[in-house]
């Protein structure tokens, strides 16, 4: 049942708790990904990296010792050291003030933070995985939301419909994705995403990952 | 349009509501009654039982009190004296038919000194009395005892202690020493018989050897005695000193101080335990209910469309997704964790973003605060938001964090709603419990709310490194 072939992705999981890092691990490895590392631990995880360089990095943000923030931070520091590494960061609860530390390691691309929750939509899943990998950006909705609450003003202008592509778009969707999750057609999203840049003053931008990544800095307040 | 202005100050927590009492109020006056004044007016809750007093220790101190009092009652006597001579004086001159002049002189003289003197013996013995139960403790006592000519009041429990000391004591004291000094010297008899003396206590004249042993049994018999007993009479006597030096208002003193601390201690201990659950539930709930919706999404994936079954599996991953949604919402109520891991302005940020109002932060803090001043400062902000949404009708509302100059934290929320809060049209809205939750940190809580509005809600805490328990 495995699709694991020559191009299978290698991966890296760290997540303290047993019963989610075996889950994870199964999840994965029938969705074709190769985990070449299950650690349960920050330190564990940067090593395992270092001995195992993975294709990609799916780590727990609440970690031992003190069960804060280690496993992102673990993260920021593997990116440090290897801006070009995707690194998934999984989490309880997503918050904002996360997701900058995430975000502004070398602006985003091969990022993904995501509720824990979206794991058990094992297909899409696995397709974000795969687009992290590729380079995108994904974000959870949640967070989308949250900063959509935050910078209220401007984005009233938005239309209700062009606030759902703003989130879909955030996850790292392709126009094509975006159309099919929406149940709209391309040229609507293209439309849509025109619109959401032109009354957010951004430029517009086809390149989908420096597309998200201008909207998450404008939503975060940096282009403001 | 009378601007309500609030004041709660730490030390008197008023409930803002008229009903609204929170159960730190309600937990403390157990805590005060369960101790009694009996065992010495410094007892705290963490100190119920009396110190341990050693055997010789003991001795010691009851040694000490009992030659105080022998020299107290001396000094009494020899100012005294005048009056002696002259009534001796009198009962000759009476015999002798001679004036009584000179008498009349030495009964004012001695009148003078007996009325100038015993204050300062009084201040002086229950001085030294003070500082040596306050040693034999090891406590900290409240108030030396300070005898003032200019405030008389100060020599009525002084005085009353000395009253009962010169004649209680005095009582105990000189058979007591009468006792202590026989017994030695009949220890020492078996001695001083082989020499060739004799030794002569009362009635009894001891001159043989064996009557000398036996007299030596018997002293050293009663010198232990007193040595063992001399720990409950320090004891008892301590506890004296303390009830009759004590004056009242200090004794209120050392209770609020103690009451405050331990309201400080059973915030934190409420802190303490929302942290507890809320890491119970993320490590024990959360992820047994992951796995859950894991194994559905992992069963789900392997049914193709249409399977029997598949319909159910759907239900209950979205089942299981909305209970943990609703975890999640449950568990950041407990305790957010971004506040352990961001700070209060990262914090309060968050929870505004997740309600319906626009909400303003403005976080001016320059640095973390000590742990339980956030967790306290964050609840306090939830619940003002809370309030705001619910009761203000405002169609904006701000919250501002500041550092103050003197080192204090200032969190004030404002918003431009209808205005009223804490006035008697409303139940307090959870000012109460806010107003609790600050007073336990020693800070204050104004709300400023005329009718019409706008509100502003300020809250201002002292940041101290001190642990409540020192």
């Amino acid at each position: 049942m495995s699709e694991a072939g020559p191009e299978a992705l290698t991966v890296a999981i760290a997540e303290d708790n047993t019963l989610l890092r075996g889950g994870l691990q199964v999840l994965l490895e029938r969705n074709g990904f190769v985990v070449v590392a299950a650690v349960g631990a920050p330190d564990d995880l940067v090593d395992a990296v270092h001995a195992t360089a993975p294709d990609l990095v799916v780590t727990d943000v609440r970690m031992p010792p003190e069960f804060q923030s280690e496993g992102l931070t673990a993260a920021v520091r593997l990116r440090e050291e290897d801006p070009t590494l995707p690194v998934v960061v999984l989490s309880q609860y997503v918050e904002q003030s996360y997701v900058a530390e995430l975000l502004d390691s070398s602006g985003g691309a091969g990022i993904g933070y995501l509720l824990k929750d979206r794991v058990s939509d094992v297909k899409d899943f696995a397709a974000t995985l795969r687009r992290v990998h590729a380079g995108g950006t994904a974000v959870d909705p949640a967070v989308i939301n949250q900063l959509i609450a935050r910078r209220r003003d401007p984005l009233e202008r938005l239309t209700s419909r062009e606030r759902e592509v703003l989130a879909v778009m955030a996850e790292g969707h392709s126009n094509a994705a975006i159309a099919r999750l929406l149940f709209v057609s391309e040229a609507a999203v293209v439309k849509h995403i025109g619109n959401i840049m032109m009354k957010l003053d951004l430029p517009p931008n086809d390149d989908q990952n420096r597309r998200v990544a201008a909207v998450l800095a404008y939503l975060r307040g940096q282009s403001a | 349009m009378c601007s309500c202005i609030q004041h709660i100050a730490g030390a008197a927590p008023r409930a803002v509501g008229p009903d609204r009492r929170s159960t730190v109020e309600l937990a403390l006056p157990r805590r005060v009654s369960s101790r009694s004044y009996d065992d010495g007016v410094t007892a705290t809750p963490e100190r119920e039982s009396p110190p341990a007093i050693g055997r010789w220790r003991g001795t010691f101190y009851v040694s000490a009190v009992g030659v105080r009092t022998l020299v107290a009652m001396a000094v009494v006597a020899a100012l005294g004296t005048p009056i002696a001579v002259a009534l001796a004086d009198g009962d000759r001159a009476a015999a002798g038919g001679r004036g009584t002049g000179g008498v009349g002189v030495l009964v004012v003289a001695g009148l003078a000194l007996l009325g100038a003197g015993l204050p300062l013996v009084a201040g002086a013995l229950a001085t030294a009395d003070w500082h040596g139960s306050a040693a034999l403790l090891n406590r900290p006592m409240p108030g030396v005892p300070v005898v003032r000519f200019t405030e008389p009041r100060t020599l009525i429990r002084p005085m009353a202690y000395a009253t009962v000391m010169l004649t209680l004591g005095g009582a105990a004291a000189v058979p007591g020493f009468l006792v202590v000094v026989g017994s030695a010297v009949t220890v020492a008899g078996p001695v001083l018989v082989a020499n060739g003396d004799q030794i002569v206590i009362g009635p009894f004249t001891i001159d043989t050897l064996p009557e000398s042993l036996l007299a030596a049994l018997i002293g050293l018999a009663l010198l232990t005695t007193v040595v063992l007993a001399s720990p409950s009479i320090a004891r008892w006597h301590a506890s004296l000193v303390a009830q009759a030096l004590t004056r009242p208002e200090q004794r209120l003193q050392l209770d609020l101080a103690m009451t405050a601390r331990s309201r400080t201690r059973l915030v934190r201990a409420f802190d303490v335990e929302r942290r507890r659950i809320e890491r119970d539930l993320h490590d024990g709930v959360q992820p047994q209910l992951m796995s859950v919706s894991m194994t559905l999404g992992l069963a789900l994936a392997d049914m193709p469309a249409g399977a029997p079954g598949r319909e159910d599996v759907v239900r209950a991953q979205d089942q299981t997704r909305r209970t943990l949604e609703a975890m999640r919402r449950f568990v950041r109520n407990i305790h957010p964790q971004v506040l352990v891991d961001h700070g209060l302005g990262a914090a309060v940020g968050e929870l505004a973003d997740t309600l319906t109002l626009p909400i303003a932060v403005e976080d001016r803090l320059p640095h973390r605060l000590p742990a339980d001043v956030e967790t306290s400062l964050y609840f306090c902000a939830a619940e003002l938001l809370t309030n705001v949404v619910k009761h203000s009708g405002a169609d904006h509302a701000e919250v501002r964090l500041d550092a103050m100059p003197d080192g204090s934290v200032r969190v004030s929320v404002r918003d431009d709603g209808g205005g009223g809060a804490g006035s008697a049209h409303h139940d307090g809205g959870g000012l109460a419990g806010i107003a609790d939750r600050i007073a336990a940190f020693d800070g204050t809580l104004v709300v400023d709310s005329p009718l019409g509005g706008p509100t502003t809600v300020t809250i201002t805490l002292a940041i101290s490194e001190e642990d409540p328990d020192e």
